[in-house]
């Protein structure tokens, strides 16, 4: 018999510190900042939140499956979040979104050091999880 | 269950950071308030156009945007009337447009053609005591209003003769504008010396009013 394999709770408590700050700091631009989140947001949001608690669930019970569960979730949201960009970098054009809550995807709400968007920081966390979990999939012990 | 320990510490580290994260910018948003305030003399707080009461012995400015078919204000309405009542020797209350509903631009140009008869508070009251009856979501009737006026003490004749003649548009843009800049959508929102109102309390109100006049 085989022990089932985890991943290091190492690896679980950075993607659940990357996906609790995520969702902290969207809530925070959206309920705080008073931003209104556009659709696409909506979209990489709802990928984003359910991973909180299943990284959550993971740290309390360890199990073997944890990969299984939480990488179509973050590779979903990782898509939305990729075309998100190239909408902001210019590189699709925005008339293809549909954008029913009344904000153009395209708006900049923030702009730091001059590439440093809300869509640009949800990309650096998707990308973040999906290395995080390939590398704890690689590990697993 | 496992790393109970490490869970709880890091989920009270992150919920403390971003509790203090709240804290800090909103004391930033409250301080540029106050600078602009101070900067501007008075927008886009307060603008000319703009009906305003009190004496405002104590230089306490409350500003109130306020839209005639919103709910909210409404219900808020009488709160702000009692404290303003306790109040107005020491403050200034400015009322500022945000037409949010479709009706909202016809009941403010009835709110200042009424002002011109000097009517403004009494119409106001009389608008919102109705508003369950104009303003219904499912079938807003808004000309039912010149049926409950009269009860404003209003001339009436004057009143539709103001109303035909009375532009508002470039007032609401400007009101709209000072809004955008001052980062608000909804009403009613408050701002006492340019702090912003983040409770719609009695008590959060009054708290925030006295502590500006006694300071």
């Amino acid at each position: 018999m085989t022990v089932p394999k985890t991943i290091s709770t190492t690896i679980v408590l950075l993607c659940f510190l990357v996906a609790t700050i995520a969702t902290l700091g969207s809530l925070f631009f959206s309920e705080i900042m008073e931003f209104v989140p556009c659709s696409m947001c909506w979209y990489q949001r709802i990928f984003i939140y359910p991973l909180v608690l299943l990284f959550l669930v993971n740290l309390l019970y360890p199990d073997d499956k944890l990969f299984k569960y939480a990488m179509p979730l973050v590779t979903t949201g990782l898509f939305f979040s990729i075309y998100h960009n190239l909408l902001m970098f210019d590189i699709i054009p925005e008339s293809i979104v549909p954008c029913v809550s009344g904000v153009p995807c395209s708006t900049e709400y923030i702009n730091w050091l001059g590439f440093i968007t809300i869509p640009f920081l949800s990309l650096v966390a998707y990308c973040v999880l999906f290395i995080l979990l390939i590398i704890g999939k690689k590990n697993e012990k | 269950m496992k790393n109970k320990k490490l869970v709880l510490s890091t989920i009270v580290l992150l919920i403390v950071g971003f509790i203090v994260a709240v804290a800090l910018y909103q004391k930033s948003v409250d301080t540029k308030n106050q600078e602009l305030l101070a900067s501007q003399n008075g927008a886009p707080f307060t603008r000319e156009h703009s009906p305003s009461f009190g004496e405002n012995q104590n230089n306490v400015i409350i500003t109130e945007f306020l839209d005639p078919e919103c709910e909210s204000c409404s219900a808020f309405h009488p709160t702000i009337k009692e404290v303003f009542n306790d109040y107005k020797k020491e403050t200034k209350l400015v009322i500022r447009y945000l037409d949010n509903h479709g009706n909202s631009k016809f009941a403010v140009k009835i709110l200042e053609s009424a002002r011109l008869q000097n009517r403004y508070k009494e119409t106001l009251e009389v608008i919102f005591k109705y508003q369950p009856l104009w303003a219904p979501h499912h079938n807003p009737q808004p000309q039912l209003l010149w049926t409950y006026l009269p009860e404003a003490g209003l001339d009436m004749e004057k009143l539709r003769a103001d109303f035909d003649s009375i532009d508002v548009d470039e007032i609401l843009k400007l009101d709209r504008q000072d809004a955008n800049q001052l980062g608000i959508r909804g009403t009613p929102t408050f701002f006492i010396n340019g702090k912003i109102l983040r409770e719609l309390s009695h008590k959060a109100l009054l708290d925030l009013v006295e502590s500006e006049i006694y300071k």
